[in-house]
């Protein structure tokens, strides 16, 4: 009985109560469900359309009218019929799984239009949410610069162990080893080397000068739900610096009680193990108002010695992370949340890595303890329309090292150098800011903020008489407006004004240099971005940044070459460096049948006047150490295209391809070592950057059949590029070809649900696979262990297991 | 005693079936439900990649006050939003229309009775009903095993 009301009352009686409005079609009332829609008065013109997407309807899509209160639900042959006010009005249709698309419409009174909407699936994530570009959360697709960003799914795919290996997969962006004694790695972006790239955790710049040498390579990838890459100066709001762009590191923010245990294991060229075991656990609680997720990784690589030389090419490595992330929300528009985190990081090379480093012949060893805090407020207004928030954050390092050895020759004086070769380092930074966020009712956003940064380093060496004793301190206030004038075009416009104050001594031998300065320079920005069709969005942008003199993170590294160690120092009276960015893209995005295609095409050309440069004044030292010293360098300019090219053609199968054609060029010839006028050695002059190929790229692709297994190939090339060897006791250098490296892996995937409690996670693969691997070491106690590139890792077979309440 | 033993037995089997879990019901089963006696309906509509969803089914659905209060006041009704079988329910067959052609096909129903003006579909989408199947609520966010008490006790 109750249901011979169904079929013609049921529906009205579904929203009785609410004002609503029914059409009735093939006997069943569907609902178009409108607050407030007869309470309009205006509205006296009919549009009357269909929504389609690959020829067939969309039923249920919303479709309204931009910035007032009038809308509909297509019906289940997509149709729509909605009364509008007379006018120039933005219609606006939207259905989950596909993109929204608005159309502007001029009706007059009285009139019938037609207008019919052709939506498209949304596949490759272009809807997603990101943080970097505007520093508030925005689309991704909306975004005035283009955001790049690297999913877990690929950091697993590609079998990154840290987030350094998984860089690769950005375009733009290339990760390589530039030390053989210790593996320090540099992310290259845009052709720029590290110094130029600003490295952000949460959004926090926390990566000191220390930290950025190994801080990349200590993240362990399980605790991160996305890394997002910046390129080029549009996001100069994160500092000054950020000239090559920025990579941001976001943590998870866990919602379910979860629990998942990780280990791995890979076999180097069937000799080095590997070994690594992670986990991580969420509680929140129930009231989703607090919660805290808890994790840990252990890593145990067995140093590689690739050719046999008895030194390593790949460094023993022993990592141990823990740390916590809690959250606390006291009210419903307020939230607080803390962060620990402790990284013990342990590295050694050369060789004989059994015996003390004093009694062998090259080491470099360094035992990293990292301590880093942080802690964050926000606050939301009542309308949610002003956010504040208020953070602090810090990193302290404390380093034992030892870089150095008898180097060869077993004369008293190396013995007695050998024994002095221990070193002590102490790093802190500390970041503070404020940020004041305003979204006006026209869509238009301000946001404002300062910054207060301190870093004190202290490395010292006595043996050596080494010391770096730097001190920054930097204050920074920032403001920005997106302005969005139309639907089609938005531009991003503001600057940041900073003062940074750099204090430090900086000794080798019987050398001395020291920075005291005070510099204030304001950093100007703006983007613009113009939808030129529903497929088509250009942007373009422009930045200027500078680095005030001081010891960056590769000036901190001391590599050897000649069985001794090789020291960087600053110059004296270096200029501050300025550089201009400017970039242009071009994006196109379609969706046939069930095909989606993503296409960007980017252009980037950086200028830079002063830049600080490396130059080998030879073994000038002493006791027969090389010095290169920091010097401004020729103005230089690079310029080139990124490209990223996304084929997805059913949710089975995804494809990715991108890469960088990019060059280099000196102002004028620039010298990279000045000879002492030993016979047969002349100065070494570039015209373009060394260590930085014309050509690289990554590709991606993965197929899922079904849950319970995929298939994922990566790869990534790496063009020709020149490579400086020192080739004698005096520093002298030749300039190599490295020649190209196409890196191929491959991994294979399978997943059981025991319950809803209980999953295992079973891989296993080869990276690698045609063991592309630099062949032209330097061997022996004399080498230059700066002389490596290429691929980190030569062939690999690994197994991994994964299992826990994985969700 | 024997009887003493037995009455208890019979009323601690009885709470803890009614404690321990809410009797879910599908749409096919509500329709016969309410046709031998009208009473309010409770829906849950979720998915296998809504985070919040599984986070109810935890904390809220596992309350022992939301347990009876939906146990003893509502027929209560949980339905894959994803679903790929075809309903039928007060002579009409509800299917999902959008498979193959989203990555996220949702099934009929839940569009019917949770589409929100100006808003993509979201989940969780909760949706409360009375004795004369009209909608009296509908919730499109997480609820706490406190405010679902609060909204079932109203």
């Amino acid at each position: 009985m109750i249901f011979s009301i169904y079929t013609t009352e049921l529906h009205n009686a579904i929203f009785a109560g609410v004002n609503s409005k029914f059409i009735v079609l093939k006997n069943v009332l569907f609902v178009l469900f409108f607050a407030s829609y007869s309470s309009i008065s205006a509205q006296d013109a009919m549009i009357s359309g269909t929504v389609t997407s690959n020829g067939e309807p969309v039923p249920f899509a919303s479709v309204f009218v931009k910035g007032a209160n009038i809308g509909t639900t297509s019906a289940i042959d997509g149709t729509y019929e909605l009364k509008v006010p007379s006018g120039t009005i933005i219609l606006v249709a939207q259905s989950q799984g596909y993109r929204s698309l608005n159309q502007e419409v001029t009706l007059t009174q009285g009139a019938n239009s037609t207008v019919d909407f052709l939506l498209f699936e949304d596949v490759l994530g272009l809807d997603e949410v990101v943080i970097s570009a505007t520093r508030n959360r925005v689309e991704r697709k909306s975004t005035p610069v283009v955001v790049s960003s690297l999913k877990p799914r690929l950091l697993t795919a590609t079998q990154s162990i840290t987030v350094a290996e998984g860089l690769n997969f950005a375009p733009g962006v290339r990760v390589e080893t530039n030390c053989q004694n210790c593996g320090f790695t540099q992310v290259r972006l845009n052709g720029l080397d590290g110094a130029y790239t600003q490295i952000l955790l949460n959004s926090r710049p926390i990566f000191s000068s220390l930290l950025g040498v190994y801080g990349l390579e200590q993240i362990p990838t399980n605790i991160i739900d996305r890394v997002e890459v910046v390129r080029s100066g549009g996001s100069a709001l994160y500092g000054s610096n950020a000239i090559a762009g920025t990579v941001n590191i976001i943590t998870k923010d866990p919602i379910l009680n979860t629990w998942e245990i990780g280990s791995n294991l890979a076999v180097i060229r069937g000799e080095a193990l590997d070994r690594i075991v992670n986990f991580n656990s969420s509680i929140v609680a129930d009231d989703l108002k607090s919660g805290v997720t808890l994790f840990g990784a252990y890593r145990n690589r067995e140093a590689y010695d690739a050719n046999d030389d008895g030194f390593t090419e790949l460094v023993e490595l022993r990592n141990t992370t823990v740390g916590a992330k809690a959250f606390l929300r006291p009210t419903e528009r307020s939230r607080i949340s803390l962060n620990l985190n402790a990284i013990r990081e342990y590295r050694r090379g050369g060789d004989r890595l059994e015996l003390a480093p004093q009694f062998t012949d090259i080491t470099e060893e360094l035992d990293h303890d990292t301590f880093i805090g942080g802690a964050d407020y926000e606050l939301n207004s009542k309308d949610g329309t002003q956010q504040t928030q208020i953070y602090t954050s810090a990193s302290y390092t404390n380093r034992d090292s030892y870089y150095g050895g008898l180097g060869g020759a077993r004369t008293r004086q190396d013995s007695l150098t050998a024994n002095n070769a221990f070193g002590t380092t102490k790093d802190l930074a500390w970041v503070n800011g404020l940020q004041f966020t305003k979204t006006f009712k026209n869509n238009d956003v301000l946001t404002t903020g300062a910054e207060f940064n301190h870093s004190n380093t202290e490395d010292q060496i006595p043996g050596y008489n080494r010391l770096i004793d730097q001190s920054v301190n930097s204050i920074g206030g920032y403001a920005q407006y997106e302005w969005k004038p139309s639907d089609r075009f938005t531009t991003l416009f503001g600057g940041r004004l900073d003062n940074v104050s750099v204090n430090g001594d900086y000794t080798i031998g019987g050398i001395a240099r020291n920075v005291d300065l005070s510099q204030t320079a304001f950093s100007p920005r703006l983007t613009l971005s113009y939808q030129l069709s529903d497929v088509l969005k250009l942007r373009g942008g422009y930045a200027r940044g500078f680095r005030a003199p001081q010891a960056f993170n590769e000036d901190l590294h001391i590599s050897s070459v000649g069985g001794e160690p090789q020291f960087v120092i600053l110059s004296d009276d270096l200029n501050t460096e300025f550089s201009n960015a400017f970039t242009g893209s071009l994006n196109y995005s379609k969706t046939k049948d069930l095909l989606q295609f993503d296409v960007l095409l980017e252009g980037f050309y950086t200028i830079l006047e002063d830049p600080f440069t490396l130059v080998s004044t030879g073994a000038v030292l002493d006791n027969g150490s090389i010095l290169e010293e920091v010097r401004n360098g020729e103005g230089a300019s690079v310029y080139g295209t990124n490209f990223e090219l996304g084929l997805s053609p059913n949710p089975e199968w995804r494809f990715q391809l991108g890469g960088t054609l990019q060059r280099t060029e000196w102002d004028e010839p620039q010298l990279l070592f000045e000879s002492d006028g030993t016979p047969g050695e002349t100065d070494i002059i570039v015209d373009e950057f060394v260590r930085v190929p014309n050509f690289y790229g990554y590709l991606n692709t993965t197929w899922i059949p079904s849950k319970k297994f995929n298939v994922d190939l990566t790869g990534t090339y790496t063009g020709n590029m020149t490579v400086p060897r020192v080739i004698s006791d005096n520093g002298f250098l030749e300039l190599n070809d490295s020649g190209s490296f196409f890196d191929l892996n491959i991994k294979l995937e399978t997943h059981f649900d025991f319950n809803d409690a209980f999953e295992v996670t079973l891989s296993g693969g080869v990276t690698n696979i045609f063991d592309s691997f630099q062949d032209d070491f330097d061997i022996g106690p004399g080498r230059d262990s700066d002389y490596i590139y290429g691929p980190d890792q030569p062939r690999a077979f690994f197994f991994g297991l994964k299992f826990g309440q994985l969700n | 005693m024997v009887l003493w033993l037995w009455l208890t037995l019979f009323v601690s089997v009885k709470t803890s079936a009614q404690q321990t879990e809410i009797q879910w019901l599908t749409f096919e089963q509500l329709e016969d439900s309410l046709r031998s006696k009208p009473k309010k309906v409770f829906i849950d509509f979720f998915a296998d990649w809504c985070g919040y969803c599984k986070k109810m089914d935890k904390a809220a659905f596992q309350d022992a006050k939301v347990i009876s209060r939906l146990n003893e006041d509502y027929y209560a009704v949980k339905m894959d939003a994803e679903s790929t079988d075809s309903i039928q329910f007060g002579g009409e067959i509800f299917i999902n229309e959008q498979i193959g052609r989203s990555r996220n096909p949702t099934h009929q129903v839940p569009l019917l009775l949770a589409s929100r003006e100006n808003y993509p579909f979201s989940l969780p989408a909760i949706v409360l009903l009375n004795e004369n199947f009209e909608v009296t609520d509908r919730y499109f966010e997480y609820l706490s095993p406190n405010k679902l008490q609060k909204i079932l006790e109203q």
